[in-house]
């Protein structure tokens, strides 16, 4: 069926299908590094997971569509809202897979062009894409069905489609340019600093169209009039498209809006397809000849910060061993920042954001004002900064060398636990405790030091509930299963833990109403984590996953 | 006591008996040149052996420790050095030996000291601090073998050691398994290249579809079979005796 539409970008289907085959295939057979036997997990648990959790936030997103007066407001929201997912996703855990340069080795000696390759790897990625997006917008078309019409709904999942496919290949529009204009050298040194401006870009871009659309147009229908920039946001041309299909209201700006939805998705696809996709692979390829000519700067210094360190926060051996290692290996593998640096932007900025754009009027001053008011803010502010932990924490197990871990099976080792909690200590010093710090400074600046027991009091509970997760439920050892490429991994655990620090920081908000409490409970927190470190060294073979 | 005793050793994966009753016993200060055809049960008894794979039938020894039952002693005594291992190569030949150090609970100035020693032994010291990402595969050997030893183990198990190693590190390994030998380490080395295990074996144990086929020197075998080297030996043993025909077919099929 996809066959003409393939063969019209000028790629060849038959050698398409079946890379998109095996590559899809290879991603259901996702082996983990395990203990004693190597067999192999056939299901994909996590991403039908993140489906699910998709689904209910499209669902109760959707009632704002039933209830909303503007039509054009309210999609242009569910537009931004669908594309922001999508993108976060894409750059968070499929980056590894468009700038994959593992299979160059099987591919690029074969009679293979680099159009087909390309549109190979993006079709890999639609795959699991499309299905997010049905997982959004089944809610979305229901609500659609009941208030406007069957036709409408129609409407809807075809704009859908075309955003998917807008969003998708203006990513890799924004990729290639950054591939066109950097050598090969300098592109794997970039590429983590460029994804938090893709995040930064993304996330600017759907908090202000949730700025647009402020409650007031969502209830009474009072559209914003049209600005000349609105035509540089997609979801408001979706928005306004979707108005004109269900009211029949035509005129030259509104057939303007309806053009760019529609044509827009297609032409990145030329774009990409006809003017970008030639540098691709060559500069893919330079990825990885790059990596074995860098032999100058690849001296490390015999003894460092890490060793210095380690000694101070850790006790045994082992944990001293995993510390280091840990430590080292988190500064020095290129696809671990890829797969890390995204999303603790993400976290990172969306609570910058969050302050920052929660009231629309004023100046920055008052709005710096209204803030002191709200102690609250500052308490959802740490425990987002928190989660931070659990980013790197899913991430820490998984490495393109999992294969190496064949050395915890060969040495004597009585307690892997005294291996995690080197590697815990080893995540808290270098990423909890400068995020500590900064913050320190910046609740310091807006709401005085009196809100400084309360971020410590916030860390130490973050702390303490990773590690009764952890003691409580199965383990892996520092970089020892294989990376997973079928998304949903990391965003799905932020999700849930989320909500558990939500909770956690609203019962924290009411205790601080109350003197002196969050004191006295700091003291039992920091007896808590000093017990449960100790129990987490404890952890012996039969916590530890193998499947 | 013997270094190595293996009585009716049996193992299954699912319904596939991989090894089926080998029986084996290897003296202290041994070389045991240990040969099979692919997937005849080498690496498996070799996990086995080294206690990675604790779920086998049988009873299986180690300097006289059931290795079921103290897994961890065992491992303390033996070394391992795996055929095409992958190593952490984000880091540097001295850090890696330092985390595996510490894995063994080694102290670190004894870690170091033998780390550096061993590597310029192998011609790696100018690039002890350089990330192993750059380095060749015979370099990644040298370090995968310094790893296989750096904790002085009483067993040394070795699966294709020389892969990758130009003829100086050749010449240079075989003398110190000699030397090996000669301090009392035993020695269990797999390999498919057949003139080097004819040469360095005391012993040749070959395997063939999870049996014991053939145990005893080169001497032995060559004279029960009446041919010259160790690879026709291996051929008549365990292959057919019908490689130019299949050659012939190879070509056929290829030029279709």
């Amino acid at each position: 069926m996809l066959r003409p539409i393939f063969l019209r970008l000028g790629v060849n289907f038959e050698q398409l299908a079946a890379i998109v085959e095996v590559k899809l295939k290879m991603d259901n057979r996702r082996a983990r590094f395990n203990q004693w036997n190597k067999k192999q997990s056939e299901s994909n648990g996590t991403f039908f997971l993140t489906l699910g959790l998709y689904f209910l936030m499209a669902s109760a997103f959707s009632v704002f569509i039933y209830f909303s007066a503007s039509i054009t407001a309210v999609y242009s929201l569910v537009f931004a809202m669908m594309m922001f997912m999508l993108a976060m996703t894409l750059i968070t855990d499929f980056s590894a897979v468009i700038l994959d340069s593992n299979d160059n080795a099987v591919l690029l000696p074969r009679p293979i062009d680099d159009r087909t390759l390309l549109i190979a790897r993006i079709t890999h990625i639609l795959m699991y894409l499309l299905s997010m997006m049905l997982a959004l917008a089944i809610p979305f078309m229901v609500v659609t069905i009941l208030k406007h019409g069957v036709l409408a709904a129609i409407s809807f999942l075809i704009i859908s489609l075309l955003s998917l496919i807008l969003i998708v290949f203006l990513t890799n529009i924004f990729y290639l340019v950054l591939m066109q204009f950097t050598s090969e050298e300098r592109l794997r040194n970039v590429i983590n600093s460029f994804q938090i401006v893709l995040t930064f870009i993304f996330m600017g871009g759907y908090r202000l169209v949730a700025r647009l659309v402020n409650i007031e147009a969502l209830m009474n229908g009072v559209d914003t009039k049209v600005q000349w920039w609105h035509f540089l946001i997609p979801p408001i041309w979706m928005g306004n498209s979707m108005n004109t299909i269900i009211k029949h209201e035509f005129d030259s700006t509104k057939f303007l809006f309806l053009f760019l939805t529609l044509t827009m998705p297609f032409m990145v696809v030329f774009l990409v397809n006809n003017i970008f996709s030639g540098v691709f692979n060559q500069k893919i390829a330079g990825m990885d000849i790059a990596k074995r000519q860098e032999k100058t700067p690849n001296k490390v210094a015999e003894k460092g910060l890490a060793e210095t360190l380690s000694s101070i926060f850790t006790g045994t051996s082992m944990e001293r061993g995993a510390f280091e290692f840990v430590w080292k290996i988190t500064s020095r593998d290129r696809k671990f920042k890829l797969r890390i640096y995204p999303s603790l932007a993400y976290l990172l900025i969306y609570p910058i954001f969050m302050v920052g754009t929660g009231r629309s009027e004023g100046s920055f001053q008052q709005q710096i004002e209204h803030l002191r008011e709200s102690t609250g803010m500052g308490i959802v502010v740490i425990y987002l900064c928190g989660t931070v932990l659990l980013t790197i924490r899913s991430q820490i197990s998984q490495s393109e060398d999992f294969k190496a871990a064949w050395l915890y099976e060969l040495a004597p080792i009585s307690k892997p636990g005294e291996i995690l909690s080197g590697s815990l200590r080893a995540i808290l010093v270098k990423f909890l405790l400068p995020i500590t710090i900064l913050l320190c400074i910046v609740l310091s600046i807006i709401w005085g030091v009196n809100l400084l027991d309360d971020l410590l009091f916030g860390m130490l509970t973050i702390t303490n509930l990773d590690l009764l997760l952890s003691i409580g439920m199965s383990n892996e050892l520092p970089f020892s299963t294989e990376i997973k490429k079928n998304g949903g991994g990391s965003f799905i655990r932020n999700m849930a833990y989320v909500f558990l620090a939500g909770i956690i920081g609203i019962i924290h908000y009411f205790m601080m109403q109350v003197p002196y409490v969050i004191g006295v409970f700091m003291l039992i927190q920091l007896a808590l984590a000093l017990f449960l470190f100790k129990k987490y060294r404890e952890v012996g073979w039969e916590k530890m996953r193998m499947e | 006591m013997k270094a190595i005793k293996i009585s009716n050793l049996q193992k299954a994966y699912g319904s596939s008996l991989v090894l089926k009753d080998v029986n084996l016993e290897v003296d202290s200060g041994e070389i045991i040149g240990y040969i099979g055809p692919n997937g005849a049960g080498k690496s498996t008894t070799i996990k086995i052996l080294i206690g990675m794979i604790p779920d086998y039938a049988g009873s299986v020894e180690v300097m006289g420790l059931d290795v079921k039952a103290n897994p961890l002693e065992v491992k303390r005594l033996i070394g391992y050095v795996p055929e095409n291992a992958s190593l952490y190569d984000t880091l540097s030949p001295m850090e890696y030996l330092r985390f595996l150090g510490s894995l063994y609970e080694l102290e670190t100035d004894q870690i170091e000291e033998k780390a550096t020693e061993l590597l310029r032994l192998f011609a790696l010291y100018d690039q002890r601090d350089d990330r192993m990402t750059t380095f060749s595969k015979g370099m990644k050997q040298k370090v995968l073998l310094i790893s296989g030893i750096l904790h002085n183990p009483e067993v040394i198990f070795l699966d294709e050691p020389l892969s990758g190693l130009d003829a100086n590190a050749v010449i240079l390994v075989k003398e110190i398994l000699a030397q090996l030998k000669h301090a009392g380490k035993t020695i269990f080395y797999s390999s498919h290249i057949m003139d080097v295990v004819e040469k360095i074996s005391d012993r040749i144990v070959l395997i063939n579809k999870g049996t014991i086929i053939a145990n005893g020197t080169f001497e032995e075998l060559k004279s029960q079979r009446e041919t010259g080297s160790l690879e026709q030996i291996f051929n008549q043993l365990t292959g057919n005796n019908q490689h130019v025909q299949l050659a012939e077919e190879f070509i056929q099929v290829m030029n279709r």
